[in-house]
């Protein structure tokens, strides 16, 4: 008998209870999730916008957060943040349909990374605002390494892709009848790590520095 | 690792005088609890989210087969190739074949405590691979040889002085200083290179998705989604009960697992994968495998053990444990540590070689007020007693004990006297002091903590003082 047989065979022997259909076990299903409101926290009628900010820049998440009125100005405000923190790049920056229409001309723009170290800009396809986390997705024009490989991590997030919890996101990424591409990740903040005496330290093996410029736009 | 649960005791008496073992639990257990209390307090909705993570549990566990047909389908669609393991031996052998198919030499690893339960190490290395371990905590137990002490924070043993001299001595460059940040600059130093260069990349999952098919990993470090994308090759291993129906009630877990196991509202980076790169992708692995293992797993369902299959490795049960803080999670000598693991390695193993772990509780019950997923941690280990008692497993000294306590307690006189001279007796031993620091006959009550001196009288005697005791013989 193979394994597999074996396994099943032993949950159908424990699991006496009547079989249900399939409809009926997703109807139970969806009832257990149903009124998400009831577990989401609650957010006090703050905009989405706020929210995200106000948890994002929080002690525990670290980011920084800069706001511009247009996508046009972001690789300029991108720049003045390279200057505050005394960086010259060079900058990868993520190879993408809504950053290449961007000028970038006042940074030095390279396409890969260096190993350790570098400065990377990515666009985000989604921000939530309950823990103000950005969400990407691995793709042709999305090398997900982008993400993790850079000591500065700079997001650039439209304001009208804010959504206020995880369960939001879920059908707009498609539903489940819908190609799923590899990865999907909710990044919150940089990488860290508490694993020595539990003291919370940052730049555990990804960046150490997340920037997030939010185009209100 | 090779279970040693059959000596705990001798395991215990090491504990209790290792000097930097005490160090490294009270400068992290205090924490921990403090962060979880924080952000459980400031999260309104917890009593009803743990009602519903409790319930989905329940639901899935009960549907068991028909979530795992629908995984197993949506994940083979998304491009992933399922295996299924009904033990440890069977789980080694698959990944060790798909590791030697590959042609690997190298393999990094994301920490999973299935991964530890079916001895993954020994796989790689029948294999030939080499183990690269990339959580920053399995780094540090890597170098030092050990095996993980906690299920969320394998190197809760050590101090940072003893993560400094391990650094000093193994890394390629030594750390910049002795700082806990320099520690970690050093670790990632290390293992950058590693990170790219490796073969095959293995990860655990937080979370299966039946009606999506993905697995979800959770992390602070970043180092799953580092592991999981450079190498050639993707391997998952995971237990069938880590099983939830939609991504809806992944989000209710999500929300849950963070602020019970680290005090976040969210962890860094939570990660769901849905197979392997797809054509066009930038980066990714050409190819995918989920191996899902037993392991004693639906033996456990039906019986009075099931809702340990619910439980979703927080570790929350252990840091709130006075024993765990006492004698560190080493003492176990199992896999898994603590409140959680005294109920599941004798699952896994067997009680007769784990038969002192149920008894290394003082069912104070805060594992299970912490749990959340509500396990009835207590009352599952006080089970687990009842069962060694009839399979004849109870030390010759518990047998003396409870005959001579079950005469007593059967002449309800000679009880009280015999308790009110023993708190009398007590007191006097104080000396007017309000902590009794030896004790003749019984110096393992006072060896490494102090007895506080009783109040005067036992129970009876103070309640049949009391107005209400007065009122209710009248």
């Amino acid at each position: 008998m193979s394994d597999r047989s074996a396994i099943f065979g032993a949950i159908k022997s424990a699991n006496r209870a009547p079989a249900l259909s399939a409809d009926q076990i997703a109807e139970e299903a969806a009832q257990l999730v149903a009124i998400p409101q009831k577990i989401q926290p609650a957010f006090d009628g703050a905009a989405l916008l706020d929210r995200f900010v106000a948890k994002a820049t929080s002690e525990r998440v670290t980011a920084t957060v800069d706001r511009v009125t247009t996508m046009a100005e972001i690789p300029t405000a991108v720049s003045c943040y390279l200057t505050e923190v005394g960086q010259t790049g060079p900058v990868a920056v993520q190879d993408c349909h809504v950053l290449d229409h961007m000028d970038w001309s006042s940074l030095n723009r390279v396409s890969n990374l260096a190993e350790d170290g570098g400065i990377a800009v990515t666009l985000a396809e989604y921000g939530i605002a309950e823990t103000g986390s950005i969400v990407c997705r691995s793709g042709a024009d999305s090398p997900i390494l982008l993400n993790f490989l850079p000591l500065y991590h700079i997001v650039v997030l439209r304001a009208s892709t804010l959504v206020a919890y995880s369960e939001d996101l879920w059908p707009l990424l498609g539903g489940r009848t819908a190609p799923q591409s590899r990865l999907l990740t909710l990044i919150t903040g940089t990488s860290g790590t508490a694993d020595i005496e539990a003291r919370n330290v940052r730049g555990a093996h990804g960046p150490k520095y997340m920037h997030i410029v939010i185009a209100l736009d | 690792m090779i279970q040693t649960s059959d000596r705990f005791r001798d395991h215990v008496a090491r504990a209790l005088t290792d000097n930097d073992l005490k160090i490294a639990l009270t400068r992290t257990t205090g924490l921990l609890q403090s962060r979880r209390r924080q952000v459980i307090d400031e999260y309104g909705e917890y009593a009803e989210a743990r009602r519903r993570a409790t319930a989905i549990k329940d639901h899935t566990l009960r549907h068991l087969d028909h979530y795992l047909e629908m995984f197993e389908a949506n994940a083979t669609a998304n491009g992933a190739i399922v295996h299924w393991a009904k033990t440890p031996a069977e789980a080694r052998r698959i990944v060790s074949d798909i590791c030697t198919a590959a042609g690997a030499k190298t393999a990094t690893r994301v920490k999973s405590m299935l991964g530890e339960e079916i001895g993954i190490g020994d796989a790689l290395t029948d294999a030939g691979v080499e183990r690269i371990e990339t959580d920053l905590a399995e780094h540090i137990i890597q170098l030092a040889g050990d095996p993980p002490s906690h299920i969320v924070m394998p190197a809760m043993h050590k101090t940072h002085e003893q993560v400094a001299s391990l650094f000093d001595d193994k890394h390629t460059i030594a750390p910049d200083s002795h700082d806990i940040p320099d520690l970690v600059g050093s670790a990632r130093r290390e293992l950058r290179q590693r990170f790219l260069s490796a073969d095959v990349g293995i990860s655990g999952a937080n979370f299966l998705i039946a009606e999506t098919g993905a697995i979800v990993t959770v992390t602070n470090e970043g180092n799953s989604e580092l592991t999981c994308t450079p190498p050639k090759v993707h391997i998952v291993t995971a237990g069938i009960e880590k099983i939830v129906p939609g991504m809806a009630h992944a989000s209710v877990f999500l929300r849950l697992l963070s602020r019970a196991a680290i005090g976040a509202e969210i962890t860094q980076y939570t990660t769901f994968y849905n197979g392997p790169k797809r054509p066009g992708d930038a980066d990714g692995p050409e190819a995918y495998h989920i191996v899902l293992v037993d392991n004693h797993r639906t033996e456990m369902l039906g019986s009075d053990l099931q809702p340990m299959l619910r439980c979703i490795r927080c570790g929350a049960c252990m840091n709130h444990c006075p024993v765990y803080a006492a004698v560190g999670g080493h003492a176990y000598g199992a896999v898994y540590p603590g409140p959680m693991g005294s109920v599941l390695t004798p699952a896994l193993s067997s009680l007769e070689a784990a038969k002192d772990l149920p008894n290394a509780c003082t069912l104070n019950g805060r594992c299970k007020e912490v749990c959340p997923v509500n396990i009835p941690l207590p009352d599952m280990l006080r089970n687990l007693r009842a069962r060694q008692w009839d399979a004849k497993l109870a030390s010759p000294l518990t047998k003396v004990a409870l005959a001579g306590w079950g005469f007593m307690a059967r002449r309800p006189k000679l009880y009280h006297l015999v308790t009110g001279l023993g708190v009398h007796g007590l007191r006097v031993w104080a000396f007017g002091r309000n902590r009794i620091r030896r004790m003749p006959f019984a110096g393992g009550w006072v060896k490494h903590r102090d007895l506080p001196r009783p109040e005067k009288g036992s129970f009876m005697q103070q309640y049949n003082a009391s107005e209400h005791g007065i009122r209710s013989r009248r």
